[in-house]
């Protein structure tokens, strides 16, 4: 197989890697707000309750979920597609991490604008959102760019199930030609390709935040 | 203005405050890990009335200040502003809380100016937010309150862009935007150069002159002397020594005081 050939066979994975890596980067992003909120809340059962769900979805191994939510709830009649299957399960642990993000940001604030916030009479939610979140984003940005760059890197579990991603479309081009080294490296050159631009922009945003909010960062 | 007497809570009369107290603390204790940072203390500070709390550092003057807007919950005790408690009773509501701090507004050693926030919108948010004015008249007001405490050119420039001395003289203009009948200082120019310090104790003393009831936890003896009607000096979570403040800084009564008076002007 010539080079250009095993190039556009792995390409042909980057659309299903990108769905499974975006999909399942917003869905956590959104699903790690309660997560996050119940972590660091004043109630210590919602604490127990965030707690735990950090602990579960980082503590099991991501095929490990994949392998629960493909084969295991097929038992109760419950059928995703290979994607699909992969999408919730990244979505739920990267929901995990993200929740961890998320705190990290609101821990980097310090105490002192909360407390001026009280004693301006801000309501809680007012305060969170004018003067916490604000100054939390500056903290969590980099880190979840940092993050998304994972994720795109372990979403090459999904093609243990059966979704058509990059490593997919590499093991069944190495399976033809016999040449692995040579299509595996361009596999790795093709993640290398999508995530070094993402994190040189994760770099430029996360300065850019921090100067024009002129947070000490 | 007559300087407020001591007295103890057994003293004085049940139920509601004399009218002549803007601000008072009954009985305050506030209880760390069983470490009492205040002692059982009251203090009453009358309208218009500067009082400054000094003393050494863990003497829980600043604890005991804190208190008067329960950013301290104080363990027990009662916080009363014009005669009116403050919290009904146990756990203050949301509601309460708020209320209370409309009407007293604070500053802080650190300032806590909102770093993503210009000097303008810093003044502006709790107009806004908690009192629920307009934006344009929130903004008027700020720049008015800028250029009362002299910094009318920094209105729409980032705190980090300001010396100390201007964050907290933006800090000072945030707190009384809200019309507070009383407002605290928590060391407000500790952080500061001596030069810095004086441009935002020259803003305190233009406050002083107009009649805002304060109370000042502060290192600036002078100040001190020259602006307050009040002198408390508080040691081990009590208050050992109070009143006039030419009195007490010159001819101190209390060994305690003496001592520490001694520490402050041999150095």
């Amino acid at each position: 197989m010539n080079l250009p050939g095993a190039f556009s066979s792995i390409a042909a994975g980057i659309g299903t890697t990108a769905t499974l890596t975006i999909s399942s980067f917003v869905f956590g992003a959104i699903i790690a707000i309660p997560v996050a909120l119940a972590r660091v809340s004043r109630l210590p059962l919602l604490r127990l309750i965030g707690g735990t769900y950090i602990q579960i979805t980082r503590g099991v191994p991501p095929i490990v979920w994949l392998f629960v939510i493909y084969f295991g709830l097929s038992q109760f009649k419950i059928h995703f597609s290979s994607v699909n299957a992969s999408i919730v399960g990244l979505s739920v642990i990267s929901a995990g991490y993200i929740a961890e993000i998320y705190r990290a940001g609101l821990n980097s604030v310090p105490s002192g604008q909360q407390e001026a916030a009280q004693a301006l009479s801000l309501s809680r939610i007012s305060s969170f959102t004018n003067v916490t979140a604000p100054q939390a984003l500056v903290a969590v940005i980099p880190l979840a760019i940092a993050y998304f760059i994972g994720l795109l890197k372990d979403s090459a579990v999904a093609s243990v199930i059966g979704a058509q991603d990059i490593t997919a479309m590499a093991l069944a081009a190495s399976k033809r030609s016999m040449d692995g080294l040579l299509i595996f490296i361009l596999a790795g050159a093709v993640y290398l390709i999508i995530s070094v631009p993402v994190a040189a922009f994760g770099r430029w945003a996360g300065a850019k935040i921090a100067a024009r909010w002129a947070v000490r960062a | 203005m007559d300087a407020v007497l001591p007295h103890s809570a057994s003293s004085r009369p049940q139920g509601e405050a004399p009218a002549a107290y803007a601000a008072e603390a009954r009985d305050i204790v506030v209880e760390f890990h069983g470490h009492k940072a205040v002692n059982n203390v009251s203090l009453g500070v009358a309208k218009g009335e500067v009082c400054a709390i000094i003393g050494p550092s863990g003497s829980g003057k600043s604890t005991l200040l804190r208190t008067f807007n329960h950013l301290q919950e104080p363990t027990s005790g009662q916080i009363l502003i014009d005669g009116v408690f403050s919290v009904r009773s146990g756990k203050p509501t949301a509601a309460e809380l708020m209320a209370l701090r409309r009407k007293v507004g604070m500053c802080f050693q650190s300032f806590n100016l909102f770093p993503h926030l210009t000097a303008a919108e810093n003044i502006m948010l709790a107009q806004v937010k908690a009192l629920g004015r307009s934006k344009d008249a929130a903004r008027d007001r700020a720049l008015q309150l800028l250029d009362r405490v002299g910094l009318a050119s920094k209105a729409d420039v980032k705190p980090s862009k300001c010396s100390g001395g201007q964050q907290q003289r933006i800090a000072i203009a945030r707190a009384l935007a809200l019309d507070p009948e009383i407002m605290l200082f928590d060391e407000p120019t500790s952080a500061l150069d001596p030069e810095l310090g004086a441009e935002v104790l020259a803003v305190m003393r233009e406050l002083a002159r107009t009649g805002m009831t304060m109370l000042v936890v502060t290192h600036e003896m002078h100040f001190a002397e020259d602006v307050a009607d009040h002198l408390v000096f508080m040691a081990d979570g009590v208050i050992v020594e109070q009143g006039n403040p030419s009195s007490v800084l010159r001819n101190p009564q209390a060994d305690r005081t003496r001592k520490f008076l001694k520490a402050v002007t041999d150095r």
